[in-house]
């Protein structure tokens, strides 16, 4: 079996909205693993708490409970739920990349330079960076007269295939998806399909969420299914 | 890595009383001591401004931002805690322990700094260009020739016509003053650049391109850059960490997607959820 990338062991969200003063889980105890060259899909309803299950691992929700391990590169192992926030970032930069539906870039920003951006943050030169985003966009698909136009301008699908090459311009030991298909048109998922399964090939290790069922079939090696209810309560 | 680390860094303004720590602060809801009215502008600020990376300081008028940047950056020396600096050869110092002459030394050889008043930051009197050149007189360059070199390169980098270096700042536009106010902060190569309220005058659209100026320079010199703003988008743009303030206390600190996507405290909750 290929090596262990990360392990989740009883992770668990819970929001306190001091508004309203309620509280509820968005999930509790989930566990999986994820290998490298596999996909793990989580599956499971609506409200379901699936985004919220990449977001903790990735950090943009502050886990409430549980570990992630996870195995760097370097052979390190690192808590993801307490890791500093200043080690969470760099592997966020270089081994840990997340795709979510939506993609964040600066207003004015090139899709290139959009694409360079995760490069530059760290020691090669802003010329090189920009090469290897030109590259990027040309594998994932991009047609060469956007990328020098800001993604604020392109379609759902288009900007997308920036989402993704963003996060693959780092070459990633870790991609977290969040259903990256969901605006894209049938030609373009087929492309973003082909691209997961090249990155699967390559070693690269991958979890996440994908709307279709029938993709998810095709693509995962592991199914965890996510839910058993979101318990409201008082705070 | 980490530039600055406080603890307990505390200011006063006022006579001060027992309990002035305990009866001010976000739990309190104020930051003026009941009892005998002193304004508690830091209460046991603990913090760390991570190296090569932007903090943003967001938090509402008077929460003690501007008060935090000006004792880091060595113009106030009234605050007691500790608070230590790792300067470029990696010793850390501790701020408090320095004489004026040895924060000033700082302050013109290793920090920048930018107002949101240019007049705060230039001297009118003075060409835009002699205003670079004053900076890099004091990091102890004497050849006019060298000086007017760089300040014609800081102007350029930073988006200034050159033809007008030998103008008064006075005729500029609002966002060209910050332009020069800019080149004047880096004209020593600082290794931290304090930043307060730098866009906060300006048109929304003179106010990007100065935002795009800053972030381009992080991208290319790896500064450290402490960012004050109460404009929460301006952080979100440019800060990759973020710390909250409210009533002189630091309620929150976190990566920037985390503090706007999962908020854990009450007040950044609100001010989050009023910013959307
Ligand atoms: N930032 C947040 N603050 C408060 N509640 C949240 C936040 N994010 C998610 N939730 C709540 O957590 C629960 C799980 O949401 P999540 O988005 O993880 O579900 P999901 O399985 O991804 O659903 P979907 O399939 O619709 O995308 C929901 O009740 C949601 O409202
Ligand atoms: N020299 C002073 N004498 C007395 N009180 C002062 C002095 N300087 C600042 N304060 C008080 O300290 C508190 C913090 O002020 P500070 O300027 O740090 O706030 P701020 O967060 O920068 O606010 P703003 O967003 O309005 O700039 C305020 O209540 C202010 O009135
Ligand atoms: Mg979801
Ligand atoms: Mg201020
Ligand atoms: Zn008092």
């Amino acid at each position: 079996m290929s090596a262990t990338i990360l392990e989740v062991r009883n992770l668990k969200k819970r929001f306190t909205l001091h508004e309203t003063q309620t509280s509820f889980d968005a999930f509790d105890n989930v566990s999986l693993t994820v290998r490298a060259g596999s996909f793990t899909g989580l599956v499971g309803a609506s409200g379901a708490g699936k985004s919220s299950i990449l977001k903790c691992i990735y950090r943009r929700y502050l886990p409430s409970g549980g570990n992630c391990w996870f195995h760097t590169t370097d052979g390190e192992i690192v808590d993801l739920v307490t890791a500093s926030d200043q080690r969470t970032l760099e592997l966020r930069r270089k081994e840990i990349r997340f795709v979510s539906q939506f993609l964040h870039t600066l207003p004015r920003q090139s899709a290139r330079k959009a694409v360079a951006e995760p490069l530059i943050q760290s020691e090669i030169t802003p010329e090189d960076a920009l090469n290897q985003a030109t590259a990027t966009l040309e594998r994932i698909g991009l047609p060469q007269r956007l990328w020098d136009l800001p993604p604020a301008t392109f379609s759902g699908g288009e900007r997308q295939l920036v989402n993704m090459a963003r996060a693959l311009i780092v070459r990633p030991r870790l991609l977290l998806l969040d259903e990256p298909t969901a605006s894209l048109d049938p030609a373009s998922t087929r492309k973003m399909v082909e691209e997961i399964a090249r990155l699967k090939a390559e070693g690269v290790a991958l979890l996440g969420v994908f709307h279709d069922p029938e993709l998810m079939d095709a693509l995962a090696e592991e199914k965890i299914h996510v839910g058993g209810g979101v318990t409201w309560e008082k705070a | 890595m980490t530039v600055f680390e406080t603890q307990n860094l505390t200011r006063f303004y006022g006579v001060r009383c027992p309990r002035c720590l305990e009866k001010t602060g976000a739990a309190a809801g104020t930051n003026i001591c009941p009892d005998c009215g002193t304004v508690v502008a830091l209460n046991n600020v603990n913090l760390r401004v991570p190296k090569g990376e932007i903090l943003g300081v967001i938090g509402e008028s008077g929460s003690g931002k501007t008060t935090l940047l000006r004792y880091l950056y060595g113009v106030d020396f009234g605050a007691t805690g500790s608070a230590l600096y790792r300067n470029p050869s990696g010793e850390m110092i501790e701020l408090g322990e320095l004489d004026p002459a040895q924060r000033r030394r700082l302050r013109d050889r290793e920090f920048g700094i930018v107002f949101q008043n240019p007049h705060q930051g230039l001297n009118f009197r003075i060409s835009a260009g002699g205003n670079i050149a004053e900076r890099v007189l004091v990091s102890g360059e004497r050849n006019y020739g060298n000086i007017r070199e760089r300040a014609t390169l800081l102007l350029d980098r930073t988006g200034v016509p050159t033809r007008r270096m030998d103008e008064s700042p006075a005729g500029f536009s609002g966002g060209m003053q910050q332009r020069v106010q800019i080149a004047r902060a880096l004209a020593t190569e600082p290794c931290v650049l304090f930043l307060d309220e730098v866009t906060t005058s300006l048109d929304l659209s003179v106010q990007a391109k100065i935002l795009d100026l800053i972030l381009e320079l992080h991208q290319r010199t790896r500064l450290s850059i402490l960012l004050v703003t109460h404009d929460i988008g301006v952080a979100r743009m440019l800060a990759s960490h973020c710390i909250v303030m409210r009533y002189g206390q630091v309620v929150e600190t976190g990566l920037m997607d985390q503090i706007l996507e999962d908020p854990q405290h009450a007040y950044t909750q609100e001010l989050i959820g009023a910013s959307l």
